[in-house]
């Protein structure tokens, strides 16, 4: 039996034009996926793999070049026939913004189903399930964490269950265990004849794709799956991943903690019912500190993390910064702080975005600090410094959110999954490049991530599980 | 799919969508109150104008034919309420021997009255002095014979003189409609009334004319009940002409009709469609500008809804499900606004108006009103989101921020068209015997030149396009000012560049709030100054009129001098000024002379620039003062005799000593077009002084007074002084409101535009207050992000408040020199409705201190509530 091919795509090209410069993303990309196959799409950041995912599903128009679904002509078609093909043939997963903020999660997907036809409905928790959100049908977007986010946006492409599976990083934010669950997923529909095109960092993908390719400059060059399709585990990934030594510091050193944290907790109310995001977690934070908190998404690293940067007040338990109960003052001159979703303000230019620390009143420049344009160039990303936030990738805006925490040279850097939408190589740059700023400065890190093999590094682990922080090493 | 996206929006976005709908519901309210009184103004205007016609027809029969017969058919009309014969007689003269003088008059009129026709028609005449049961004879009349009561006349008939002894003295305050030449042809100038009237019984009459009956006339003197008249004054003269042309049909042309309800209908409709020209002026540009607050709120959270609409197109839905997903939740708002908005008018207008509100015109003008805003508000969600859906990309519309392209009407340079279109227009109206409105007395139809309404039309959007070019061009081309701007006002300290940085960048969307808050306050403060400008007008008009706030009017025989003083002790009187009134012949025309003393006149009354035709009031009565014998003319008398200033008019006026008219000498000093009590047409204005000497009467028959309290309560204190058998006629402002020329004033605009600036108000709080919070409602992410990166409270105020100032200080200067001019254009294109026209705008300083004031605050309370809910927003 002929094997169908879903996607087919000739000589891709996209350009842009910010003021008189033309940056091109694409350059004659071409690609094909058949059912049953799992195309992992890999790359650097900022290499064109959104964009190139945004020119196949029809969401964006490429300059040259045809995409056809399933034998249907995509590009230069009317808005409606591009729809339908969507409608029926693609289950689309963006790097951010998959759900309607004013539907919850099983909402989000019962819509979703409401647009499938003919075909008996699964039932919405079954989907939840698949992607481990059950417990969170209930909750409104804005208050997922980042990888719940992630995978209730991946529900609700799954929910049409679509002949192929266009995804822009679906396991980015998410702990091993839920990357797991996808990845079987991911496999289980392989072998039921659907296909899928996975723009990822990730290993654990790349090792249960039927295919690789890589995307760089804008041009897509074949590599094989590293497995031959089979998946591998996460730990298999962790020792295949690039070291990085981080210098070994011990949290509890002799010198005084920056941060103390005694038994503190956090408890929502979401729906009137409390939720406990931290339960009784204490810890300190000392000079030199590095510091890595793993755990599942939605486990409470993001809490602890702003209640440790005095952004989120504890429920109770104990909280001091520098020997004070209060965090005045504190963020951005002695605490800077990256977080897990793109936060830049979309008005300002990457370099302006970088130097509004540093314009802070709470900013006085005790210390020596670099300037907007050094810690771009710390972080390789002074040809972006013009660029809007909407003009980058996802993980071009990660770098410039640690640049944005490095220009004022603080003595803490509180990092929430700094490199969940950098590829390995790239997070691994970034990490040095930071780690060897921090060293300088004799500054402090604790970041939360899923990268095991970039947890490993740290000398200090702590694990977080359901609210709970555990020290791991 | 619907019942679910409607369920999560009803959770989760009901605030939000009553915010941003509540444009529409006063929209709503204000276009249905603007109709209300529309309709009831009309209404008000056929009611006032129905009230003042003493005799609805004056039927004439033919010469020859049978009076009865013309009876029987006028009795045999439905809707006839009275009827009454009326004998006109002619006699060649008057006299009477009283004082040792004879005096003599030219030609009289005398009337024959059955004792049936005061009681129906007791608005005809009003008694001075004496009894009506007998002969009577008129005010002017009386005072050309000096005779009094009891006092007997000559009547020099063709069958000789006929002795007669008065009764009493009246007024005939109706003597243009009462003497009027019944069947003139249309067009015809107005006959001026008989200088001298004697008003005999029926019997007394007849037995006068019996040996003449050629020189008398009779008339059927008709008033009818209108039930059935319909409330608008076009359509009631419409109706109104066609029933006495049925009539004058129906006998076979035996009698003519002297229409005087279809007359004073035929004067009326004019000014009604003034009114509803003033309605459309006012009423236009506040719907506009409510329309386009509703764009605003609207699309305040544009960018969150082209997200929503792309993540939907990324899910498959095509165009056509999305925008149905749209209304439906567009729909919610829409009805809610539309239902809330007219249910505020309906009460609104009941507050205003009682039952009158409730009629069915009313009813239905509140209904259309939220039909119509319903579409509209519906039109305003789904056009972006068609125009969105057509035009964006889905990663286009999934962008937080995106560099914008210029708009096509800036590309077409569409304001500078329309500015350039509104200054022809306006020019070549101007420089034109322009009437925005024509009712050609006599002829049924009318005519509204509709194109008046293009020129300030296009002037405001031209201004407010314009402004928009201007202040994106500016905003997006001076981060570097704007931060230094920033810093030195305090608003923010070392944030101040990136401030500038990131309003620069959204130019576009900070020059539309500019334009709308330069709109809001050019409509706030055009109608302000209109309805300022139209009231001192309005009370310009009525001074003109009465004369003065109060007027105490005596005669020749009965001057003002002997009360001067007590008047002048009142503790409500400011000043007096004694006025004489005489009369004068001008060749054979007999005009009004009005001597006064120029340096005091000012003192009791208001004389302004567009009383005279060469607009300086200070120069004319210089002049004036400057030559004794100086005399003010009339236009028309400047026409008709082909006067020159300096030349000497000859006038005759009555002598104290011989009571006969003797030519006196005047020159010609200067044309007056108004003057206070003074007719329209032809009146002579000269030095009291000179008067009192040529004529050997020293006396003032005229006393104005100025107050200082309420004319009303001050001229009541003023009767009561007097006491009710003094002789003397005590008038006041407020009175006059009711009784002069233009029935415009019974239009009631100072209520509408108390409403509409009741609106402005709400409009300006909206277009500031509520768009800046909805659109900082919709930077919400921003403000989390400053937080989190250790920006203080006052640092994420300071972005707040310097968008907030941005878009208020542009707007408002902006708004308010486009609102002095469109106000300077609303008076000159509907000068029609202006007598005299203003010499200047008026500026009502503490409603316009108001406006700003109300603009402050609901930005105020704006930033402060959105810094309230926006620190406690989190990122990450």
């Amino acid at each position: 039996m002929a094997v169908v091919t879903l996607l087919v795509a000739e000589d891709l090209f996209r350009f842009y034009h910010v003021g008189d410069a033309e940056i091109r993303a694409l350059k004659g990309v071409s690609l094909q996926v058949r059912a049953g196959e799992i195309v992992a799409l890999t790359g650097p950041s900022g290499s064109g793999k959104s964009t190139l995912l945004s020119c196949l599903c029809g969401l964006d128009d490429p300059d040259g070049g045809t995409v056809e679904i399933d034998g249907r002509r995509m590009t230069r078609r009317p808005e409606a026939e591009k729809a339908a093909i969507r409608s029926s043939l693609l289950g689309i997963m963006a790097q951010r913004d998959n759900l309607f903020a004013h539907l919850t999660v099983a909402e989000n997907v019962a819509f979703a189903l409401s647009r499938r036809q003919g075909a008996e409905l699964p039932e919405i928790g079954a989907i939840l399930q698949s992607v481990g959100m059950n417990a969170r049908a209930a909750a409104y977007p804005a208050t997922l964490s980042g990888g719940e986010i992630a995978r209730a946006g991946l529900a609700v492409a799954l929910a049409l269950d679509a002949a192929l599976l266009v995804a822009d990083e679906p396991t980015a934010e998410v702990d091993a265990q839920t990357e797991r669950l996808i990845l079987d997923m991911l496999v289980a529909r392989s072998r039921a004849g659907r296909g899928a095109l996975i723009a990822t960092h990730s290993r654990a993908v790349e090792a249960i794709a039927t295919r690789v390719l890589h995307l760089r400059d804008g041009r897509l060059s074949a590599r094989p799956a590293p497995d031959g399709g089979q998946a591998v585990s996460p730990d298999a990934e962790r020792a295949a991943s690039p070291t990085l030594r981080a210098p070994l510091r011990s949290s509890a050193g002799d010198n005084a903690a920056l941060i103390e944290a005694r038994h503190v907790s956090r408890i929502y109310h979401p729906g009137g019912d409390p939720v406990h995001a931290v339960e009784d977690a204490s810890m300190d934070l000392h000079r030199g500190a590095r510091i890595a908190v793993t755990g599942p998404s939605g486990s409470g690293k993001s809490t602890l993390l702003k209640m440790l940067a005095g952004i989120e007040r504890p429920s109770s338990g104990g909280l001091s910064w520098f020997g004070a109960a209060k965090p005045d003052m504190l963020r951005p001159r002695r605490i800077g702080v990256v977080f897990q979703e793109p936060s830049l303000i979309a008005s300002l230019t990457v370099r302006e975005n970088v130097e509004l620390p540093l314009q802070l009143a709470s900013f006085l420049p005790a210390r020596p600090h670099p300037g907007a344009d050094d810690a771009l160039r710390l972080l390789d990303l002074s040809d972006l410094a013009d660029k809007l936030p909407d003009e980058l990738s996802g993980g071009q805006m990660q770098r410039v959110a640690f640049a944005r925490a490095l220009v004022t040279n603080p003595e803490i850097i509180l990092a929430d999954e700094p490199t969940g939408q950098l590829d390995q190589p790239t997070g691994r740059a970034v990490m040095q490049a930071v780690l060897k700023a921090l060293d300088q400065a004799d500054a402090a890190l604790l970041m939360t991530t899923h990268d095991a093999a970039l947890a490993a590094t740290m000398p200090t682990r702590f694990h977080m599980d359901h609210g709970r922080l555990v020290n791991a090493a | 799919m619907f019942p679910l996206w409607i369920k999560g929006v009803l959770k989760h976005r009901l605030v939000q969508i009553a915010l941003a709908y509540s444009g529409v519901a006063i929209a709503i309210t204000l276009v249905a109150l603007i109709g209300v009184f529309s309709v009831i103004s009309a209404s008000t205007m056929t009611d006032r104008a129905v009230s003042q016609v003493v005799v609805d027809w004056q039927v004439q029969p033919r010469p020859g034919t049978d009076n009865a017969g013309i009876g029987a058919a006028l009795a045999a009309l439905p809707d006839l309420r009275r009827v009454q014969k009326v004998g006109y007689g002619d006699v060649s003269a008057l006299s009477a021997n009283t004082g040792g003088t004879v005096q003599t008059t030219g030609a009289a009129k005398v009337l024959g009255l059955d004792p049936g026709y005061r009681t129906d028609f007791p608005e005809q005449m009003r008694l001075l002095l004496g009894r009506y049961d007998g002969p009577l004879l008129a005010q002017q009349t009386a005072a050309n014979l000096h005779a009094g009561i009891g006092d007997t006349i000559i009547v020099k008939a063709a069958g000789g003189d006929v002795p007669v002894t008065i009764a009493g003295i009246v007024e005939l305050p109706n003597a243009d409609a009462l003497f009027q030449t019944v069947g003139a042809p249309a067009g015809a100038g107005p006959t001026a009334p008989p200088d001298n009237v004697v008003i005999l019984p029926m019997a007394q009459w007849t037995s006068l004319f019996a040996a003449d009956p050629a020189r008398t006339t009779t008339q059927f003197h008709a008033g009818f009940t209108h039930a059935a008249l319909p409330r608008q004054p076009d359509q009631a003269y419409i109706q109104e002409a066609r029933s006495a042309r049925n009539f004058e049909a129906g006998i076979a042309g035996a009698a003519l009709v002297g229409d005087n309800l279809g007359a004073r209908l035929d004067a009326v409709r004019g000014d009604a469609i003034y009114a509803r020209v003033i309605f459309l002026f006012l009423g236009l540009p506040a719907a506009m500008l409510a329309i386009l607050l509703t764009v605003s709120l609207l699309s305040a959270d544009r960018e969150s809804k082209g997200r929503s609409e792309a993540l939907l197109r990324m899910r498959g839905l095509d165009r056509g499900s999305i925008l149905r997903l749209v209304a439906s939740e567009e729909t919610l708002g829409a009805v809610g606004a539309a239902v809330f908005g007219a249910l505020a008018a309906l009460a609104l207008a009941v507050v205003q108006f009682g039952g009158a509100a409730l009629a069915p015109a009313a009813l239905a003008w509140i209904g259309l009103a939220g039909l119509g805003g319903f579409a509209i508000a519906l039109l305003c969600g789904l056009l972006p989101a068609l125009s969105r859906l057509r035009d964006q990309t889905i990663v286009g519309g999934r962008s937080y921020f995106t560099r914008g392209k210029v708009p096509l009407w800036q590309r077409l340079w569409l304001d500078v068209i329309c500015l350039a279109a509104a200054a022809v227009i306006f020019l070549r109206s101007a420089s034109s015997n322009y009437q925005v409105v024509l009712a050609p007395e006599g002829v049924t139809a009318t005519a509204v030149d509709y194109t008046a309404f293009l020129s300030p039309l296009l002037f405001w959007t031209g201004a407010v396009l314009l402004t928009i070019r201007l202040t994106s061009w500016l905003i997006g081309r001076s981060s570097g000012g704007l931060a230094t701007m920033i810093g030195r006002s305090g608003l923010a300290s070392g944030t101040a560049p990136s401030i500038a940085a990131s309003l620069s960048r959204q130019n576009r969307r900070l020059a539309g709030g500019i334009a709308l808050v330069s709109l809001a306050f050019s409509f706030a403060f055009a109608i302000a100054i209109f309805n300022l400008t139209y009231n001192g007008q309005t009370r310009v008009d009525a001074l003109l009129t009465n004369g003065a706030d109060v007027t105490v009017t005596g005669s020749t025989s009965t001057p003002v001098e002997p009360v001067v003083t007590k008047v002048a002790a009142l503790p409500g009187v400011a000043a007096t000024v004694p006025m004489q009134h005489r009369f004068a012949y001008v060749g054979n025309d007999l005009q009004d002379i009005y001597g006064i003393d120029p340096a005091t006149i000012t003192d009791a009354t208001s004389i302004v620039d567009a009383y005279f035709a060469n607009r300086d009031a200070a120069a004319t009565l210089k002049a004036l003062a400057a030559t004794p014998d100086g005399v003010l003319v009339s236009q028309e008398t400047v026409n008709d005799f082909q006067l020159a200033l300096g030349d000497t008019v000859n006038l005759r006026l009555q002598d104290a000593t011989t009571h006969q008219y003797k030519a006196i000498p005047f020159t010609f000093v200067g044309v007056a077009l108004e003057f206070p009590t003074a007719p329209k047409d032809s009146f002579l204005v000269a030095n009291a002084a000179y008067i009192a000497a040529q004529t050997g009467t020293p006396g003032h028959e005229v006393l104005l007074i100025r107050g200082k309290t309420d004319p009303g309560t001050l001229a009541a204190d003023i009767r009561n002084t007097l006491g009710p058998a003094s002789g003397y006629k005590v008038s006041d402002l407020q009175s006059a409101f009711h009784i002069i020329a233009s029935s415009l004033t019974a239009v009631d605009l100072g209520r509408l535009t108390n409403v509409e600036i009741a609106f402005a108000v709400l409009l300006l709080a909206a277009a500031t207050g509520m768009l800046l919070y909805l659109g900082f409602a919709e930077r919400r992410r921003a403000a989390a992000i400053l937080l989190a990166l250790g920006a203080s409270g006052s640092e994420v105020a300071g972005f707040l408040w310097s968008e907030a100032l941005i878009i208020l200080v542009p707007g408002a200067v902006i708004g308010a020199a486009i609102g002095v001019a469109a106000a300077d254009m609303l008076v000159k294109l509907l000068s029609g409705i202006f007598d005299p026209p203003p010499d200047a705008l008026s500026y009502p300083v503490t409603a316009l201190a108001g406006f700003v004031i109300v603009s402050i605050l609901a930005t105020f309370a704006a930033v402060r509530i959105a810094r309230h809910r926006l620190s406690r927003t989190r990122v990450g």
